[in-house]
């Protein structure tokens, strides 16, 4: 069972977390950043992954440095900013084939920890600082991606339901920053920011199917660490009123998505009781809104519940017609006061607990899934394992689902529609 | 049973021709903890006029048929199969294409409960007005929710400008007015048509025993009658429709899909002909290509450009697709690219650099259980065996795609497809 580990003569912000998983064929090293979720860091922090995933010292340009990854048999690189309760996760993972799978067992693994090293700590710098040509290229490309998010509006409707429902808290903070705060990034702003990430982030080395060849543990103890930042997730427990906010686009469908404050956060225990009535709700295709929004009424193609554990926010959402508002909203409200209610049988319940422990267990067949798992778990003392959570889910009693759906408080109504003269 | 292997990847499957007329892909994978099975038929949005061999006249059935007789096929007289896995624990679900129909699971629970459902509803019709009436309303949202999707707008678009009869052009659920003529009749003839055993297809991976699998199967198949599905499209010009086309939608950064139009073989695309199809993608617009580079630096492109071989029966095209301020610009560099190529010639380093790229990509490939299953179907619809992507990565030359370039990528069978902000 894997175990968080520090790294000798490194501050207890750099663990470790090593999975010797020989199954997969794919090996998997990487490096994640976590700080908190600021508005006005946020940009200076997202920029970072993508820009020292593309070049560093040794490989100069974005060409170099991918026929490099291609000549170490298509090893594959990635930049990415996620969220994590309130904080910012900044993450340069990188893949590649076992090295027996090669035709002269060429030592990929090695070569692949050693690139991570030379991205993170090795870049390319004019005069201390990054090249304003990469910085302006990275800007562009950040900026494009928030522009995007406006593409798919499931995702657009999401976002938006959270920035209105936690417009004065962290998590209301979009990951990559603003276009306006990414256009206003210096050269200077951006290469303070990685060396304020290298000291004082908190950090995770993950290894999964490779062992640890020690190159980024010392790269960590000779960069001067400090003190490593402090990540907290502000968790409020009861909505106060509800805000009802609608955006209005030339779009053919309407989105409605419904945050609700859930009561309970990490490390409560609760928690598992509340994944399990927010699977009851809508996270299968047996749930209470599957079934009714959407098999009984016809109301839409899509109907379901998500839950962030983190924050302790549960978000419904749905594709309806315009106007079916307040038909959808209500058949919402009334299944969420059904499981309130106790209105659901034992085997509606033990199915959702079946489902859920099929949906953890099954994270351990896949390579980004397992190691996600657990560095999602950066936050806590000690790591659980997809069974064991598997076995707590099963040990949730109707009473503590009732519980759990009582908690819930509505917060925010949010819709998505088209334009009023019908377009 | 045979027993399929690779040595150079060492892995195998096991191949079993079901009496019932069923094909049978079983993959054990030592170690993991869930079982993914896909239960398809070659039968998908393309398949709109078809006849069984010894029938007199054509059936000629609505746009996005196949599509809604997935949907349907999880209803029963008396308990919809959603209802029934919800026992077992399994993840379940189903997709139709342009050129087959797959429903699946996976679990890590109760895999025999499961597979048994899922060869057991598949071969369980049950349609009634009443439950054609009230599909039309969720899958009208299901269209209406890709009408708003504009990486599904822009493909589609491409299509119909590329194509002029093949069934391709038309969206894989059809149109809100096109399944309004769906009915249960209309159902059942395409069901009896392609949900033949002998036309389809079991695969399994994971944590699984061939034995189990066969057992279930001896148990719950119900034998097929040998039957020749005949399909019939109308002759496809060689020439493209148009060389433009463009929608409005709500998105804030442009989006374009450029395609080519490529003549597909009768016998579809074998192993060789795709590696060499991918290699050259890669060459021309892969992250280590020239042109890539220089469409990033002249702030054409973004992370999201990408390049893809769209292939099926009856048609093949090439695509390359991405966000761009100037889908214009994006195309003509393409365009331009490629010219340059067919001239000057493919480095050899350069491809060597893919062809290591591609190597480690089709090993990758052997991590997924539900990769594999997923697969292993295609592998059997299209006879392109599982293994062989990685034997032909390991002997193809500079030559042979050199080869390819020389005869496909013609200027005037390209058309660009872009989607603006509203």
């Amino acid at each position: 069972m894997p175990v968080w580990k520090t790294v000798p003569s490194v501050d207890d912000g750099v663990k470790l977390l090593s999975l010797p998983d020989s199954r997969f064929k794919t090996k998997r090293a990487a490096v994640s950043f976590y700080v908190p979720l600021h508005a006005e860091s946020a940009a200076a922090m997202a920029i970072l992954p993508y820009l020292l995933s593309h070049s560093c010292r040794e490989y100069p340009n974005v060409t170099l440095l991918n026929e490099r990854l291609a000549s170490l048999y298509g090893a594959k690189l990635f930049g990415s900013v996620e969220r994590l309760g309130e904080s910012q996760v900044l993450t340069i993972s990188v893949f590649a084939i076992g090295d027996e799978y090669t035709p002269d067992n060429e030592p990929l693994s090695r070569e692949c920890m050693s690139l991570l090293r030379a991205l993170l700590f090795d870049p390319v710098l004019e005069d201390g600082c990054f090249p304003a040509s990469s910085i302006e290229q990275e800007k562009r490309c950040l900026t494009e991606l928030i522009e995007a998010e406006q593409n798919d509006k499931r995702t657009y409707a999401r976002n938006r339901c959270e920035q209105i429902m936690c417009e004065s808290e962290g998590y209301g903070i979009n990951k990559y920053g603003t276009v306006q705060t990414v256009t206003a990034l210096s050269p200077a702003d951006v290469t303070a920011a990685w060396k304020t990430l290298l000291k004082t982030a908190r950090v995770c080395l993950s290894f999964l199917g490779m062992e640890s060849d020690g190159t980024l543990e010392e790269a960590f103890k000779a960069c001067g660490r400090t003190q490593p930042v402090s990540c907290q997730t502000h968790v409020i427990d009861k909505a106060q009123k509800v805000k009802e906010v609608t955006d209005r686009l030339p779009v053919n469908q309407a989105k409605l998505v419904m945050g609700f404050r859930t009561g309970t956060a990490e490390p409560d225990p609760a928690v598992m009781a509340t994944r399990m009535m927010v699977a009851l709700l809508g996270g299968t295709a047996h749930s209470k809104f599957f079934l009714n929004v959407r098999e009984k009424l016809h109301l839409c193609y899509y109907c379901s519940a998500r839950f962030d554990r983190h924050k302790g926010i549960m978000l419904v959402e749905s594709g309806i017609e315009q106007e079916n508002f307040e038909k959808a909203k209500a058949e919402i409200l009334r299944q969420i006061e059904a499981v309130q209610a106790g209105d659901f049988t034992d085997e509606e319940l033990s199915a959702t607990v079946m489902s859920i422990q099929n949906s953890f267990c099954t994270v351990s067949d896949r390579v980004t899934g397992i190691a996600t798992w657990y560095e999602n778990q950066y936050f806590d003392d000690t790591l659980v394992t997809p069974e064991e959570s598997a076995d707590a889910a099963g040990k949730v009693t109707r009473e503590e689902v009732v519980a759990a759906a009582k908690r819930l408080t509505l917060d925010t109504i949010y819709l998505l529609t088209g334009e009023e003269d019908g377009q | 049973m045979n027993v399929v292997k690779s040595a150079l990847l060492d892995e195998s499957y096991y191949e079993y021709d079901h009496p019932s007329g069923l094909k049978i892909l079983v993959y054990p994978k030592e170690g993991y903890q869930s079982a993914y099975a896909i239960f398809g038929t070659r039968y998908g949005s393309i398949d709109t006029r078809f006849r069984l061999k010894g029938e007199q006249e054509w059936t000629v059935v609505p746009e996005g048929i196949a599509h809604f007789l997935e949907h349907k096929l999880f209803e029963s007289q008396d308990e919809d199969a959603f209802a029934r896995y919800a026992r077992t624990g399994a993840n379940a679900n189903a997709f139709t294409s342009f050129d087959r129909t797959c429903y699946l699971f996976s679990c890590t629970e109760n895999f025999g409960a499961s597979l048994e459902i899922l060869l057991d509803f598949v071969q369980s019709p049950y349609f009634t007005k009443e439950t054609v009436d009230k599909e039309q309303g969720i899958i009208g949202q299901e269209i209406r929710m890709y009408d708003d999707e504009p990486n599904w707008r822009v493909m589609f678009n491409l299509l119909t400008a590329l194509y002029h009869t093949h069934p391709v052009r038309i969206d894989i659920a059809g149109t809100v007015e096109s399944i309004a003529k769906i009915d249960a009749d209309l159902l059942y003839k395409c069901y009896h048509t392609f949900y033949n055993l002998n036309n389809m297809v079991l695969a399994v991976a994971g944590k699984v025993d061939p034995k189990e699998v066969l057992a279930i199967a001896d148990r719950v198949l119900t034998p097929s009658a040998d039957a020749v599905i005949e399909r019939s499209f109308e002759e496809e010009p060689e020439g493209i429709v148009k060389d433009h086309v463009e929608q409005k939608l709500s998105v804030s950064v442009p989006l374009f899909m450029f395609g080519y139009k490529e003549t597909p073989k009768a016998e579809g695309m074998d192993t060789q002909t795709l590696v060499e199809w991918e290699l050259l993608l890669e060459l021309i617009a892969g992250k280590t290509s020239p042109l890539y580079r220089r469409l990033l630096d002249e702030q054409l492109i973004n992370e999201s450009f990408g390049t893809e071989l769209f292939e099926g029966r009856g048609y093949v095209s090439a695509m390359f697709a991405g966000e761009s301020k100037d889908p214009e610009a994006v195309a003509q560099a393409v365009k331009a690219e490629i010219e340059r190529l067919k001239k000057d010639g493919i480095d050899k380093d350069a491809f060597e650099r893919v062809r290591r790229e591609r190597y480690g990509l089709s090993v990758m490939a052997f991590d997924s259980v539900e990769g594999i299953a997923n697969n292993l179907s295609s592998a059997h619809f299209t006879g392109r065996g599982l293994f062989d992507t990685a034997e032909v990565l390991s002997r193809v030359t500079c030559e042979q795609v050199q080869g390819l370039l020389k005869e496909s990528l013609r200027p005037e069978r390209s058309a660009l497809s872009t989607i603006l902000p509203a």
